[in-house]
This record gives C-alpha cells, structure tokens and sequence, in this order.
C-alpha cells in the first residue's frame, strides 16, 4: 500500500513537471540514482569481515548518500546516474559467485558485467582487474572455474556480440564494435594544451586545433591540400556534399523538437559561423579556408604557396564515425609517438587531475566549469574523496589481513587509474572507483573505532 | 523491517533529499537560452553529452533508434546511425520519456513499479546473509 501511494505521488510530480521534459527526466533520473544508496548497503555488507557486516553496510550507504562526487552526476542526464545502479549489481554478482560458484552465479555475473560495459565502455577494464581473480578464489576445484568462465564467457561474448553486430551493421564494416568514440576519446587527451600547456591532463577537443598547409606543385583544387592534411582521399568532396556534409547546417528547422528548447538552431548558427568561418551569404562554412576566406567548394583551384586552414568540423564527424575513426586515430597515435618522453609527467598530472591533487583550485574550477558540477559539489566531491582516502587504504589491509576478496573493489580503482593515465583526469571518470572506495572507507572507519574507540575490543562483536 | 533495514532506508531518504535539492534547489533546470546563478552554483543546461542521450533517447520514442540526435537537430532530420553514446543511458531516458508520453495509467503503474523496485532493493539489501 505504501509502495501505491508513494507511487501516486511520484506519477502526480511527474505530471506537474510535464512528462517529456528534461526537468522530469532529471527528477526520475536522481530518484533511479538514490537507489545506490541501497544497493551498495548490501556491497558494504558482503564485503565486510565477518561479523562488521551491518555497520559498514550502514556507513557505506551514509557515505553514497552524501558524497558529492557520487550523487552530482546523477542529475545530469549522463551515464553515471545508470553506473551507480548497475555497478553495485555487479559488485553483488561478484560476491554472490565468491560464495556459490557455478554456472548459475557466472552467468548472472555475466549480465551485469555486459550492463556495466553497456553503461560506460571502459570498464570493460574490470574483466582484467576483477573477474579472474573471482574465479580464481571463488573455488579451489579447477573444473568448477573452468566451468564458471566458460559459462560467463559465452553470455558475455553473445550479449556483447549481438549489439557490437548491430553497430557494424548499422555503421558499417569499419566500426570498432561496442563504441565508436575509442579513438575520439584518446584524441581528447592528446595535443599540446593538454600535454603540455595549461589544461596538462585535462579534456580537451584536440581535433579542433586548426590545421595549416602550403599549397604546393601539382595541388590545383583545395580538395587536393585537404585530403592530404587528413589523410583520406575524398574527404573533402565527402565534407561538403549537400546531401551527407556540412554544407548548410542549422538552417532548416527538425521535423521534432528533440531537446526540450535546449540545443536551439538561433543559438548554434553564431558558433557555427564563428569557428567554421562565415560565407558571403551569412551562412557557415566547413572549416576550410584558402588564404584566410572560407570556401564550401572542393574544386576551389589554388596555387603553390596559397595557405590553406583547416578544421575538423564538429558536426561533419558525426556523418560517418568509421571514417572519424580513421581520420582521428593515426594523428592522434603520431602526436603520442612524438611526445612519448614526455607521456610519464602527463600521465601523473592525469591521475592528479582526477584526485585533485595536481593544481587543485584549477582542477576545482575545471570540473564546476567544465562539467557544470557548480561550486559547492566540485569542491566537496574532492575533499570527500580525501578524507575517505587514508581509511580506504585501512579497509584494504583490513581485508587482506582477514583474507578477504578485495578485487571487486579494489578492482574499480585500478582500472579508472588506468584509464586515467590513458585518455585525461575527469572527476566524473572516477564514479566507479567512488562507490568502491566507499566501501573500503567504511571497513576502515569500523576498523578504526574497534583500534581508538572508547570501547575498545580485541575481537570484533556481532551485528545484530 | 529489521533495525538495519529501517537505518539503510532513513539514510536512503537523506540521500534523496539531497539529490531532490540537487535538481530543484541548488542546480534548478534553466530556462532555455538562459544562465541563472543559484548560490555560487549556475542552473542546469541541457548540453554536450547530456544533450546527445537526452536527445537520442527522444529518437527513440520516435521509433528510431540509435541515430545521432545532435546531427539531426542541425540538418534539417537528417538520420545517420551512431555507436558513440552507450545504449543504457539512453534506454534509461527512453524509459522515463514513455512514462511522460505515455497514458496516465501507464504512468501511474510505472511509478509504482519503480518505487515497488527500490523498496524492494532496500528490504533485499537487508537481507543478505551474514557469513
């Protein structure tokens, strides 16, 4: 009855917020949210030592609950709001396994790692970091792990199969599987304001640094210069193509309003025009210039010595992700090869990005401006993560004194650490080593007041 | 509800108040075209990856799915396929899209399942087996 009427109450908000609004969708997305809260209760109290089970489940739900870092992004219509809800699933799996090896266990530990890598690609990583030693632990009897990863190997591989089959369906051939955006997302953390400049390993769109070259003999259209900066023959007859390019856009109204009054044509024109140059009739071009004029024409002649720019242009790269794919990784992989000296400074300046440790009041100020986290939770989500820290690593050896499973959480972090060092330093990046480290934080705040509490014990009491 | 139970869903709701003033006090969502400062914290725009799930999600209530909605949006509905927003956070907003879209028994039956769901969690978080 309870449930009912909370229910009626939720469908009336929702009917006062208008149903299809982003409001609306931020409302239902912060209520799916709250449910980490629970659900990394009962991590905390499977993962806990004997006998701590209830306490450090009820700490850990108090630190999900009030971490900025953890609930910030579930308003924000990304993907984190689903990670906090299908991640503890699967950190649920993981101990469920531990404890009942078998097929059973195995596949449903294959589903939620398959939901986890659906949610965000890259923690695919957790197949290294925390799956083996799951099986290796969870029985001694080699054949029951044979049994297990066989069992997880074919559920996984189908599910992964069948909507990694759609996308090369769908985007051809050339298409990388579960996501198209590898070689996007490396680009991010790979040119020199990024590297070496002031926003040293932060995000940044290198793909929209403009590109120049000299017009040399044998070059008689643009399209020729072009080609050659990208690397693609046809790339630009492709990129100005009426039908399939960039000629024209946000000129045309959508048959469907698809954002709720945001992303409106009037306010995406003026930057369209600024970044891709503005043509004699007022409308924007492509991001190709010879001598500083913008030009939509791939046979525009040209001459040696005529400078042409160039610049990706944002919305062409969406026309055809394959061939983003393969414009976008060679450069990308070439700057990383010519920079490699310098890639074990970045790679630390990464990972204290995303600790805030490395220029911290910018990094502060990057992730309320650049992720739009506002003031209070861009800080707070970092000084959270530091007073969770020391007690974290308290938990850990807690665990390991105790011979408890510590990869599904230790796990999380070495892989958002790798990936880190990898693409660059984003807070939210860190959300699945968040919820993890919560749990370890609540094993070694419990630890700490059995160490220095008034009632201090030598051997731990039962929860009740 | 044992006492464990009742503590997970007390602090359940702390953390839901929390988030509820999230999105209508502190980080309210902004009118279009607009930028309010509310306490230090600007109001919530609708931009970048937010705007490719939330829109893309739309597509899908339109019936088409997996198709990039930010593409769609400047060329006049052009539909080109995408593979660069993960499907579940779209689902998830196809999902609340339909309940807005959908009859207000749908709605209600919905919610009410939604809430039966995280009631059930927080009971089921409570009792899992002690070692």
């Amino acid at each position: 009855m309870i449930v009912v009427e909370i229910g009626t109450v939720l469908f009336v908000a929702l009917r006062l917020l208008d149903g299809t609004t982003v409001a609306s969708a931020r409302f239902y997305s912060v209520l799916l949210g709250s449910m980490a809260v629970p659900l990394m209760a009962a991590v905390g109290r499977r993962a806990a030592p004997d006998g701590w089970g209830g306490r450090v489940g009820i700490v850990t739900a108090a630190i999900v609950a009030i971490h900025p870092a953890i609930w910030v992004g579930d308003s924000m219509l990304n993907n984190e709001t689903v990670l906090v809800v299908v991640l503890p699933l699967f950190l649920l799996a993981c101990y469920r396994a531990l404890d009942m090896p078998g097929r059973n266990t195995s596949v449903t530990l294959a589903i939620t790692f398959v939901l986890v890598v659906l949610t965000r690609v890259e923690l695919a990583g957790l197949g290294v970091f925390v799956l083996p030693f799951v099986w290796l632990r969870a029985s001694p009897d080699w054949r029951t792990r044979l049994h297990s990863a066989l069992a997880f190997g074919v559920t996984a591989v189908v599910l992964v199969g069948v909507y990694s089959g759609w996308n090369r369906l769908r985007l051809g051939g050339g298409s990388p599987g579960p996501s198209s955006v590898v070689g996007y997302v490396l680009n991010a953390g790979s040119c020199d304001p990024v590297f070496v400049g002031d926003y040293k390993g932060l995000w940044y769109p290198c793909w929209f640094n403009p590109q120049t070259a000299t017009a040399i003999e044998g070059d008689t259209r643009v399209a020729d210069v072009v080609d050659r900066l990208v690397g693609k023959p046809g790339y630009t007859d492709q990129l100005t193509d009426p039908e399939v390019g960039a000629v024209g856009l946000a000129e045309d109204p959508p048959p469907v309003e698809l954002f709720d009054g945001f992303e409106r044509l009037e306010d995406i024109q003026p930057t369209l025009t600024a970044n891709y140059g503005m043509l004699p009739d007022g409308s924007a071009g492509v991001g190709v210039w010879v001598n500083d004029q913008p030009v939509i024409d791939p046979d525009t002649p040209v001459e040696p010595g005529d400078e042409i720019r160039f610049r990706f242009n944002f919305y062409f790269l969406m026309t055809d992700e394959a061939l983003t794919a393969d414009t976008l990784t060679p450069p990308t992989l070439k700057y990383i090869r010519d920079h490699v000296d310098g890639l074990p400074t970045v790679m630390a300046a990464r990972l204290g990005r995303i600790t805030g440790v490395y220029r911290t009041s910018e990094t502060m100020a990057a992730d309320q401006l650049l992720e739009d986290h506002g003031w209070l939770p861009s800080r707070l989500g970092f000084i959270g993560l530091w007073l969770q820290t020391p007690f974290a690593i308290a938990g850990a050896v807690v665990l390991f004194r105790r011979r408890r499973p510590l990869a599904p959480l230790v796990g999380p972090i070495l892989n958002v650490a790798l990936v880190t060092m990898v693409v660059f330093g984003l807070s939210r990046y860190r959300l699945s080593a968040d919820l993890t480290i919560a749990v370890l934080a609540a094993i070694g705040l419990i630890a700490a007041t059995h160490r220095f509490g008034p009632n201090r014990e030598t051997s731990s009491p039962p929860d009740n | 509800m044992t006492r464990w139970q009742r503590t997970v869903a007390a602090i359940w709701a702390v953390g839901l108040a929390i988030r509820l003033w999230d999105v209508f006090g502190y980080r309210p969502t902004c009118a279009p075209g607009s930028s309010i400062g509310v306490l230090g914290a600007s109001c919530y725009t609708l931009k970048g990856d937010a705007a490719g799930f939330f829109g893309a999600a739309h597509l899908v209530r339109l019936g088409e799915v997996g198709m990039n909605p930010l593409l769609y949006n400047v060329s006049g509905g052009r539909l080109v396929a995408t593979a660069s927003k993960p499907p579940l956070g779209v689902a998830w907003l196809a999902l609340v899209g339909w309940l807005g879209d959908s009859p207000w028994l749908g709605q209600t039956i919905v919610s009410v399942l939604l809430v039966g769901v995280i009631a059930l969690t927080v009971r089921h978080s409570g009792a899992e087996p002690e070692r």
